[in-house]
């Protein structure tokens, strides 16, 4: 086992350089798993845009009225009324519609004038077109008073809007069977595994194959009593293991952050889908180390294989963002699979067979990748072999 | 002299092969990238006509003031709904299809089925509530004053009328948030320029590297060298910041802006401060030049993380809890003046950005000429 050995050195003597980048890939993903949205879906719940509210008028009851309701429906945010503030929050989405109610609008609403609220939005948004429906809803019915009852006080009018509006329509939330999955954080935090793989599998394996596949290196190698295939058997053994532990490692840091979402048996198959994955990035770690011939190359191609699949294929962007031409691209990549079997699985209540075919299907898929990627490796390092380089 | 050193300079970088996939191909690899993958993002908030379906039962039939109500919200250019009338087993179908977004029965009341929580479904109960508060409205009205009804109530009640005036901001209708991820992607490039002024650097300083020992012992002044050196970097990283904006700008139809004078400017001063910030820390930081490289990459990253480009948000979050590293952010700055010219019909915030540049600019330079004048070397 001298060639297995020799493996865990050269890993020791970069181990320092592996994990600065497994470090540097995991406060990142923790990140990016924090900051992806969660969604409940057992029950109806509204949702809320984000208004940022400026009153120049007087505090009058009218607006303090309006204010409580669009509030029920929606999220204030406060910012100073100062137009670089406010251009920044909506340009960042920060705030999805800016409501300012001009000087006199009390008085003009009261005496029947048509004044207007200034708002300041992302045209044509979804949020923006709610929020005029909130607004206008709210005034016409004040209208609608106003124009029976000439002298309503603002105290009645208000109480009696809030009263006709507290009225809701009934939802009904269709099930699709049982309780549904709650796996919202950890399905990103796989997703973006996929990255993490890629990335350090890529630099670990490849650099020792860079080794190993050094002209005078192998010649020397070739000349010992130790069979060829031997040797190949032992550094396939050494990737596998490396591959495994860095898996182990990221799973292991899984469960210190999602304790409670990680003891599901969703968990289970995002671990399966996960070490499956790990196989396929070992395969092109593989291809890598055959194809590269210095250091510098090296960097520069883990990050673009990392950064484009991941890119492409739906672990950066949601894959429902993306446009169906890059879809039909990203089908080439086992990351598209993999990130497919990762949403399958987030979505699973029941664990019928039925239910998981697909998703053992695109894990096949995986593998498949990875049995095409080892074959032309080792054509390539055959070939290379003949050439007697 | 200088034209010498500044040729041979030149030959140097170009001859880089590595240099050059830094600071050029991958800066035009993730464009695409991003180009391919963000293009959605934004077309998502627009809004589009809700599908639904309503279910046709004889109660439906019977509610004249309901079915006129959703024709009316179902017609025109700004329609909110696309509707489509049909049975109760149909509407079940349509709705697991995902074809519409909820399905509305009227039986003694009006119902919404939905399959999961989100705006387009929130639009929908707002405006099914609308109706029920309308007639709970008129209702309370009529109780109370009945001759309400002579004097015009229900005209009123058709009346809608529109109580919201827009104002725009900036010079954008539709800001769209996805450019700032290809402004901080040319902050990036800018930033990378920093691998020449590290080249430089090593390629002068005695103890870095051996050419440079031989440099040192020609009969040329230092601050020469090191001037047509940098200028000979600049150059090179100027053409390339060219390559990805108009790369940018023609193939990937990212807007900037018409403002061509200024967002060159900008490209100009911030490969000024991308080669000078690579000066600095090659001058500051005596170790091998894999460390340097290192520390580089990373200060870049992390100043791109901060001005957004791996989460958009991150540039605003930082503007508002923590303005100042907003304002030593030299990837910030970059991004930020090529948002001011995008977003901002007035130019104070762009030069206030080009003037923060500037000022980094020159003490990067200043702080490297004084570290590496003078040096004399009993031995390397």
């Amino acid at each position: 086992m001298q060639v297995f050995r020799i493996y865990f050195k050269i890993i020791k003597k970069q181990l320092g350089q592996l994990s600065i980048y497994i470090g540097v890939f995991l406060a990142m993903a923790i990140m990016f798993s924090f900051t992806s949205p969660t969604s409940s879906i057992d029950d109806f719940t509204q949702s809320k845009t984000r208004v940022a509210f400026i009153n120049e008028d007087e505090n009058s009851i009218l607006i303090e009225g309006f204010k409580e309701y669009l509030g029920n429906h929606s999220v204030y945010v406060p910012i100073q009324n100062e137009m670089d503030k406010l251009q920044d929050a909506l340009f960042f989405r920060d705030v999805d519609y800016i409501a300012k109610i001009p000087m006199g609008f009390t008085k003009g609403i009261i005496a029947g004038k048509n004044s207007q609220i200034e708002k300041t939005v992302v045209s044509g948004s979804t949020s923006s077109i709610y929020t005029d429906m909130l607004v206008n809803k709210y005034f016409n019915t004040v209208k609608l008073y106003l124009s029976s009852y000439k002298d309503i006080t603002q105290e009645e009018l208000v109480k009696q809007v809030a009263k006709d509006l507290k009225i809701e329509t009934k939802v009904q939330m269709k099930r699709t069977g049982e309780k549904s999955a709650n796996t919202g954080n950890i399905k990103y935090f796989f997703n973006y595994l996929a990255y993490v793989l890629i990335s350090v599998i890529v630099l670990g394996v490849s650099s020792i194959m860079m080794v190993f596949n050094n002209t005078n290196l192998r010649r020397r190698n070739l000349c010992s009593p130790i069979k060829n295939a031997s040797i190949n058997l032992q550094i396939l053994l050494g990737n596998i293991i490396f591959s495994t532990v860095c898996w182990g490692l990221l799973i292991g840091v899984s469960f210190i952050l999602y304790r409670g979402q990680m003891l599901t048996t969703n968990a289970i198959y995002f671990c399966i889908n996960s070490f499956v994955f790990t196989l396929t990035a070992l395969s092109m770690s593989f291809l890598v180390g055959i194809l590269i011939k210095s250091r510098n190359a090296q960097s520069g191609i883990s990050n673009v294989l990392s950064l484009g699949l991941c890119f492409l294929s739906g672990v950066f962007v949601p894959q429902e963002f993306l446009s169906e031409n890059v879809l039909a691209m990203a089908k080439f990549t086992p990351t598209y699979w993999f990130v497919k079997a990762n949403n399958d699985i987030g979505n699973l209540s029941n664990f019928s067979m039925d239910n998981l075919s697909p998703v053992f299907m695109y894990m096949l898929i995986e593998l498949g990748f990875a049995v095409a990627i080892v074959s032309v490796a080792l054509v390539m390092s055959k070939r290379k072999q003949l050439k007697g380089s | 002299m200088f034209w010498h050193i500044f040729s041979n300079r030149l030959k140097c970088i170009i001859r880089d092969k590595q240099l050059v996939f830094w600071t050029l191909v991958f800066p035009l690899i993730l464009a695409t990238l991003f180009s391919m993958t963000l293009i959605n993002i934004s077309k998502q908030e627009a809004f589009k006509s809700i599908d639904i379906a309503v279910v046709n039962n004889e109660a439906y039939q019977k509610d004249v003031g309901f079915k006129n109500f959703l024709t009316e919200a179902s017609q025109g250019d700004n329609k909110l709904f696309n509707i489509n009338l049909t049975t109760k087993e149909e509407a079940e179908k349509l709705l697991d299809n995902g074809k519409v977004e909820g399905y509305i029965t009227v039986e003694t009341q009006i119902n919404l089925v939905v399959k999961n929580s989100g705006l387009n479904q929130t639009i929908i109960k707002s405006v099914l509530d609308e109706y029920n508060q309308t007639v709970s409205a008129v209702n309370s009205i009529v109780t109370d004053n009945p001759t309400a009804l002579q004097n015009g109530l229900l005209e009123d009640v058709g009346k809608r009328i529109e109580f919201t005036k827009n104002i725009q901001a900036g010079t954008k209708e539709k800001p769209d948030s996805a450019v700032n991820y290809f402004y901080t992607l040319i902050a990036m490039a800018c930033l990378y320029g920093s691998f020449f002024g590290l080249k430089e650097i090593t390629d002068i300083q005695a103890d870095l590297s051996k050419r440079a020992a031989r440099l040192n012992v020609a009969p040329v002044h230092k601050l020469k060298v090191l001037v047509s050196g940098l200028c000979a970097g600049f150059a090179v990283l100027l053409l390339e910041i060219s390559i990805l904006l108009s790369y940018l700008v023609f193939a990937m139809k990212v807007d900037f802006g018409d403002q061509i004078g200024y967002i060159l400017l900008t490209c100009f001063v911030g490969c000024a401060t991308g080669i000078s910030f690579g000066a600095i820390v090659s001058a500051i930081i005596k170790k091998r030049e894999g460390v340097k490289t290192a520390i580089l990459i990373g200060a870049t990253m992390t100043a791109c993380f901060l001005s957004g480009m791996m989460y958009g948000n991150m540039k605003y979050i930082v503007e508002k809890n923590v303005p100042i590293l907003a304002y030593i952010n030299p990837a910030a700055l970059i991004t930020d003046a090529f948002y001011a010219l995008y977003y901002y019909d007035t130019p104070t915030r762009f030069f206030t950005n080009i003037g923060l540049l500037s000022g980094l600019t020159v003490i990067f330079c200043l702080v490297t000429y004084l570290i590496i004048r003078r040096q004399k070397y009993a031995s390397i």
